[in-house]
């Protein structure tokens, strides 16, 4: 598989939440191809589904209508374990909060993917030690997450979003928690690492910061996507 | 002859007082208990018996009722005057004793009432206690003579010689409570009285209601009465009744009215009349005239006339009681004037009648005549 | 009002949680409240049934064990014109016709009725008439006439003094309220003539009834009796009899605390989780709303739950102490008013910590859970040190000789509160030496799971010491009636050694000498030793006798504590001399030397102690006395029961079919073998601890409420933190196995932390409260069953809380806890 080849499609897809009181449509046909090794920024108001919408591509949630395919795989049509396991082993995730598991050390949560994943124990412990030296924080390896920094923290959920090298990171709102400086080492991060192995990520924010490094910018708007170079 | 009311008292008191909280009224299902009906099984005065002493003042408890009645007229060596009435009641509720090991296991129940009448003080005291006629609680005895119920007692003293007279006793007296006590000696000054027909004092025209019924007219009394924390030195007269009997009043008699009276002269006087419920019936009248010697002469319908000069009105109990009296008994040229010492006399117990000291006044052949005694009077309303 | 709604808002954001602490705080108030209303009805009933026959009485002549010759009633009235008082025949049937139930039979004389007492009352239904003149005319209640479905008039068979004796029904009774009407469920009222009769009481009356108001009355009075006669107070004698289960009540008291103090937990565990959201005025407003809300629905339980508690109740103090009928709860408005003043302060109490440190600490380390954590995790070794406090205070009380009963169970209380405190500190460690072996045998679920313990720290603690507490209780309770019985099995195999005992409880009459003498004749018989229990009445209370004739084999039965067999025959054979039971000695604090002062036929005299023995037939104690001692200073030769040794070649179950069959066929004495009346014994011992038991589950129920509340709140804050877990690949099924080995690990954590102090308790429980209860001595015997049973009980609350946030959270998708950042 080449830069470029599609790695994840949707088609018509719709997603409504059943209120309170009526139906709330949040996605009403979106229409995508995520490539290969791309980088590509979902711009949008806050509400405006991109949540939604990624955790329709990890496959945390289901569709209510259309498809998506990963790799030519329905994903929608997945059971729950199976949809667990291929976000076990294709995606890795970083979210605005809550990102690391507060009762396993920095190490340990890096491990957790790895170790998820079957990958041998010396294996993954050589594969966490060179993250954490990527990252310049071999010293914080026992440390818990709640000793960190904020930035520290998230640059360490980057890490372990990409640890077990999956196909795809999703990003929700990654630097939405930060101040500017530290914005930029994560968006650093954000744009180096996955390019190593040539994952494709994809990013939710509203923030230009993090639309400027994106290879590519969509926006969604009323439930649908539109291509800003379109 | 004061009987009846006791009768009905008795039954009502056991059967509805609380002692100590004022009496219940007589209810009429009680006294409707008391019908002839019950008597099925008991003896009946049908006939004159001849009486035995001391041997007859014993209990007859194969009659259905018999009291032992004790009043008289005392007074201090200043004339201080008091009246006293102790009385024993039996009343048997079945003919049989009960066939049973517990020696509280009776047929006999006994009622006693105890009045003092201080005149001075305008005061009088009452007090009625019951027990059953077992396990020396309450009972008589005849040889020697003994009345108690509890430590109310009226006892022969067989440490001094009795008048050698026909039932003639020498007794003491004890009673009364922590306000007011008795405690007398008593000496027979003359022979029984047998009133009525020879002892049978017939109630009403039906046979069978009647009592046998004597009399102890006259007993000479010492002794101390302790009143108003006070104890006085007293002396004076007593009188003894001594009835038994079966049946009850008529239906048509409401009540009575009961005098003993003892005149100057040594003379005494037994009258009763049976007020007849209906205006209509005559009233049942009787009566005893006895001589100094002792000679009974009876007085029958016609004999004496009871007019009623004065009325009295409780004010304890709203009853309207007569209040004074005058008697005429022709055939002894006998007119008296007959008037309660203090008109309060009456006893608001379980039973409620006036019972009463009195003096009388009046003129027999033309000489003036004194006199003291009691009265009783029943079925006022 | 707006601090009230911010309150309920609050409560309501965590409805799960609030619903829980309504539910353990009001099982808590109405296991107290069951407990005291129980208690009070009990003692209502009794002096209830004191009062309907004594009324208004200020004191009683009592006799000896035969009760008073009944011609003292009339010397004092008639030769000394006492008045105000009033007989009393008193005495129990059998109804053959009624499942042979038994009744009391209260004789009274209604001429006597100076008293206002119910049953003197209710004498004046019968006409006079029908008194005397009806033969054995009686009075029922109006609802036992009809329960017995009898007519009135009417006639109604009893068996009594060994006879069968027809009855006229000839009024009933309509009681004043419904007490009376209990009080009167079971009697028959009669004329004291009848009631002589019937009770086999010939010549005797079983007291004199006095209102007296003077002292000079009193010392008249006393001057007047004779030496066989006392009088006394009805307050002291009252006061006496209700001592004798006062011991009883005051353990069942303390478990119902115990309950409380569980549920205690609970509202703390709740308020530890408000807060996070809020300031000290507001936490302890919500702790209010939930302490009113359990309150008043412990309220409604405690009632419907004390029904169930009565029956076992009556059961015990009927088994142990006195006959009482009691079926009827007596609402006390005073059992309510401490009922809902100790839940309302509890909850206070327990909402304090909380509160106050919402109020202590910097607002925006309350709101966060990190802060709170850290506070907690600093907290742990301040807590451990302090708990030396109330360790030092719970030694002094328990350890300091001549402490009383409640001292003892105040002990306990700081105990348990000692070791919450130190329960933190104990949690850390067990997890920290548990951590390396979890990690190992489930990686990184197994070492996630030992940090969630940890991580969670304010909650967890509270919930493992709460569990902990319920856990040690049911061990240490459950050790020391374990104890109690082998103590009492033990004891009974080496007291009863005779083959067969003939007994007349249960029988209206005592036991014929004759039929002794023909039982003592049948070949095969070695020998027989015969016994009466009797009570005799004092001022200063109840002692029971327990007269027997043994010979100096039979004697060797005792298993003397002070004293022994060999020297303290030949004194109690003819010396006069008594011995005492282990309880006995205990409460009057007398030992061999010392003397007891029994009231005889002559008078008070005082009898020296031989020796002080073990016994656990009564808890208030026994006086053991020769029969021929006891002839000598009291003319009763009644005998209750009698004990046959038989030859060693003689078959006793044969023998017993015979004697059943053959001498006994006439009486209605009761013929039980050794091994039987071993078994009605230890029957009796467990209908004993019957609510006990009731009691510790319910205690126990409390905590897995409790837990169940702590660990869901616990588990279902981290719903976040689970969604993280779920989209980076955790499966439903590892997640299911995270948090049930968490709350497992806290179950057990809770286990083992109960063990000591199950262990402690029960130490506690038999050398010091039963002890100042009961003065019993006995033998600790430890089996592994109650640990195991604790163990397994703390686990599987621990895993059972788990299972419903696991399946709750493995079902949620991810992405409902994620879309709600």
């Amino acid at each position: 598989m080449a830069d470029g080849d599609p790695v994840i499609e949707l088609s018509d897809v719709h997603k409504i939440y059943p209120d309170a009181q009526r139906e709330r449509a949040v996605l009403r046909g979106i229409n995508a191809t995520f490539r290969r090794g791309e980088f590509v920024a979902i711009l949008g108001r806050s509400g405006s589904g991109k949540s939604t919408l990624l955790n329709l591509l990890g496959g945390i949630d289901l569709p209510s209508g259309g498809d998506i395919r990963f790799n030519g795989l329905s994903i929608s049509k997945l059971d729950e374990r199976r949809r667990t396991l291929f976000r076990r082993e294709h995606v890795g995730f970083v979210f605005q909060f809550f990102n690391l598991i507060p009762t396993l050390t920095v190490f340990e949560n890096l491990l957790f993917t790895l170790d998820l994943n079957g990958v041998d124990r010396a294996r993954a412990q050589r594969r966490v030690e060179e993250l954490l030296s990527q990252l310049g924080l071999s010293d914080r390896g026992d440390s818990f997450p709640d000793r960190l920094s904020g930035g520290e923290q998230q640059r360490i959920a980057v890490a372990r979003a990409v640890a077990h090298r999956p196909s795809l990171v999703l990003a929700d709102e990654p630097t939405g928690n930060l101040d500017q400086d530290t914005e930029q080492d994560v968006l650093a991060l954000l744009r180096a690492m996955p390019k190593r192995d040539h994952t494709t990520v994809i990013a939710a924010t509203h923030s230009p910061e993090v639309a400027s490094c994106a290879d590519r910018i969509v926006h969604l708007q009323d439930g649908t996507l539109n291509d800003a170079n379109s | 002859m004061r009987g009846w009311a006791v009768l009905a008292a008795t039954v009502l008191v056991i059967a509805c007082s609380e002692p100590g909280t004022g009496g219940a009224q007589p209810s009429q299902s009680v006294v409707a208990t008391l019908s002839t009906a019950n008597n099925a099984g008991f003896r009946q005065a049908l006939a004159p018996v001849a009486f035995a002493f001391p041997r007859d003042h014993g209990a007859h408890p194969e009659f259905k009722t018999e009291w032992w009645y004790f009043t008289g007229n005392l007074s201090t060596a200043d004339k201080r005057r008091f009246g006293y009435q102790l009385t024993l009641f039996r009343v048997a509720v079945t003919p049989e004793p009960p066939d049973s090991a517990s020696a509280w296991a009776t047929n006999q129940t006994f009622m006693a009432h105890f009045a003092i009448t201080d005149v001075a003080g305008d005061g009088f005291y009452h007090d009625e206690r019951f027990a059953r006629g077992a396990l020396g609680l309450a009972g008589v005895s005849a040889t020697p003579f003994s009345a108690w119920l509890e430590d109310w007692r009226v006892s022969e003293d067989t440490g001094t010689a009795a008048n050698g007279c026909e039932g003639c006793l020498n007794l003491r007296i004890t009673a009364g409570n922590d306000n007011a006590a008795i405690a007398l000696v008593l000496a027979s000054m003359k022979p029984v009285v047998r009133h009525g027909d020879n002892g049978l004092s017939q109630k009403s025209a039906t046979a069978g209601n009647a009592s046998y019924y004597y009399s102890l007219t006259r007993l000479a009394t010492e002794g101390t009465i302790h009143v108003g924390g006070q104890t006085h030195s007293v002396t004076g007269h007593s009188w003894f009744d001594h009835e038994w009997s079966t049946s009850a009043l008529e239906d048509d008699q409401a009540g009575w009215d009961w005098f003993s009276l003892q005149l100057s002269g040594q003379v005494e006087l037994m009258l009763f009349r049976l007020r007849a419920r209906d205006a209509a019936n005559a009233d049942f009248v009787s009566g005893s005239y006895v001589a100094p010697d002792g000679r009974t002469s009876r007085l029958r319908r016609g004999d004496f006339a009871i007019e009623v000069l004065d009325s009295w009105t409780s004010p304890a109990t709203g009853v309207a009681y007569p209040g004074r009296w005058r008697i005429r008994i022709p055939q002894h040229r006998l007119v008296l004037d007959v008037t309660p010492r203090i008109q309060r006399q009456e006893l608001n117990a379980a039973f409620r009648y006036w019972e009463g000291a009195v003096s009388a006044t009046g003129r027999q052949r033309d000489r003036p005549i004194l006199g003291e005694g009691y009265v009783e009077l029943t079925g006022y309303q | 009002m707006i601090l009230a709604r911010v309150s309920m808002r609050n409560l309501l954001r965590h409805p799960w949680q609030s619903i829980l602490s309504v539910v353990g705080i009001a099982l808590g108030v109405a296991v107290v409240i069951a407990i005291d209303l129980t208690n009070e009805s009990a003692r209502r009933a009794f002096s209830l049934s004191n009062q309907m026959v004594a009324g208004q009485a200020t004191h009683h002549i009592i006799g000896g064990p035969t009760g008073l010759d009944e011609t003292l009633y009339r010397d004092l009235r008639v030769d000394h014109g006492i008045r105000g008082m009033w007989p009393l025949v008193a005495g129990w049937v059998r109804l053959p016709d009624n499942d042979d139930q038994r009744f009391s039979v209260i004789g009274v004389d209604p001429f006597a009725q100076t008293s206002h007492s119910a049953i003197h009352r209710s004498t004046r239904d019968l006409s006079p008439t029908e008194l005397l003149s009806v033969n054995n005319a009686v009075l029922l209640a109006q609802d036992t006439v009809r329960r017995l479905g009898l007519t009135v008039p009417g006639e109604l068979r009893v068996r009594g003094a060994g006879d069968l004796h027809r009855l006229r029904v000839t009024a009933s009774v309509q009681p004043d309220s419904a007490l009376e009407g209990q009080a009167l469920r079971a009697i028959v009222i009669t004329d004291i003539a009848t009631a002589q009769v019937i009770t086999g009481n010939i010549g005797r009356l079983t007291r004199i009834d006095l209102e007296l108001d003077d002292p000079a009355a009193v010392a008249k009075i006393r001057g007047l009796l004779p030496p066989d006669a006392e009088l006394a107070s009805s307050a002291s004698r009252g006061n006496a009899l209700q001592q004798m289960t006062r011991a009883f009540e005051v353990n069942l008291t303390a478990l119902s605390l115990l309950a409380l103090v569980v549920g205690m937990f609970l509202i703390y565990n709740t308020m530890t989780v408000s807060v996070l959201h809020e300031l000290f005025t507001s936490v302890t407003c919500e702790a209010l709303t939930l302490g009113v809300l359990g309150v008043l629905a412990g309220i409604g339980l405690g009632i419907v739950l004390s029904y169930q508690l009565l029956e076992l109740v009556a059961q015990t103090i009927n088994d142990l102490y006195f006959r009482l009928d009691v079926k009827q709860v007596s609402i006390s408005a005073l059992s309510l008013a401490k009922g809902i003043a100790l839940g309302i302060g509890a909850t206070v109490v327990a909402a304090l910590a909380p509160a106050l440190e919402a109020s202590r600490v910097p607002p925006q380390i309350t709101y966060t859970r990190s802060g709170q954590e850290t506070a907690a995790r600093r907290s742990v070794g301040r807590l451990a040190r302090f708990a030396i406090v109330p360790c030092v205070v719970a030694a002094a009380l328990l350890l300091l000789p001549g402490g009383s009963l409640y001292a003892g169970f105040a002990g306990l209380f700081f105990a348990i509160f000692g070791f919450a405190l130190l329960a933190p500190a104990l949690l850390l460690l067990i997890v920290r030496i548990t951590h390396p072996w979890l990690s190992r045998a489930l990686g990184l679920v197994g070492r996630m799971a030992g940090r969630g313990v940890t991580e969670s720290l304010s909650r967890t603690r509270v919930t493992v010491a709460a569990l902990a507490i319920a856990v040690s209780a049911t061990v240490g309770v459950g050790i020391m009636i374990t104890s109690f019985r082998t103590t009492v099995e033990h004891w009974l195999v080496n007291y009863l050694r005779a083959d067969l005992y003939v007994s007349a409880s249960g029988s209206t009459t005592g036991v014929d000498p004759g039929l002794i003498r023909r039982v003592s004749q049948l070949p095969g018989v070695r020998s027989i030793t015969t016994a009466r229990w009797t009570k005799l009445d004092g001022a200063e209370g109840r002692t029971q006798l327990f007269v027997l004739d043994a010979q100096s084999k039979a004697f060797e039965n005792f298993q003397f504590k002070h004293g022994d067999a060999a020297s303290a025959w030949p004194r109690f054979k003819t010396g006069d001399a008594v011995i005492v039971s282990e309880p006995y000695a205990y409460h009057h604090r007398r030992g061999v030397g010392d003397t007891v002062i029994l009231r005889t036929d002559r008078g008070a005299r005082e009898f020296d102690i031989a020796g002080v023995f073990y016994d656990y037939g009564s808890d208030r104690g026994v006086v053991a006395m020769h029969r021929d001692t006891y002839r000598r200073h009291w003319s009763d030769p009644a005998i209750s029961s009698f004990a046959v040794y038989l030859d060693a070649n003689i078959d006793v179950d044969r023998f017993a079919e015979t004697l059943q069959h053959g001498v006994l066929k006439p009486t209605d004495l009761t013929l039980r073998s050794n091994r039987q009346l071993r078994a009605l014994s230890m029957e009796i011992f467990d209908r004993t601890f019957a609510i006990t038991n009731v009691l510790r589950v319910l205690t126990m129920v409390i905590a897995v409420i409790g837990i169940f509340s702590a660990l869901m709140s616990i588990q279902l804050e981290r719903g976040r933190e689970f969604a993280v877990l779920r989209a980076n690949g955790f499966t439903p099924r590892q997640l299911w196995a995270l948090v049930t080995t968490e709350t497992g690990l806290l179950g057990l954590a809770a286990g083992v932390l109960a063990l000591p102090l199950g262990l402690f308790l029960a130490l506690a429980l038999i050398f010091i409260i039963n002890r100042r209860s009961f003065g019993w001595t006995m033998q600790v015997w430890l089996t592994p069953e109650h640990f195991v049973l604790g163990l397994t009980l703390a686990v599987a609350a621990g895993l059972v809380a788990g299972i419903y946030p696991a399946l709750r959270l493995a079902r949620t998708p991810p992405s409902f806890a994620l879309r709600h950042e």
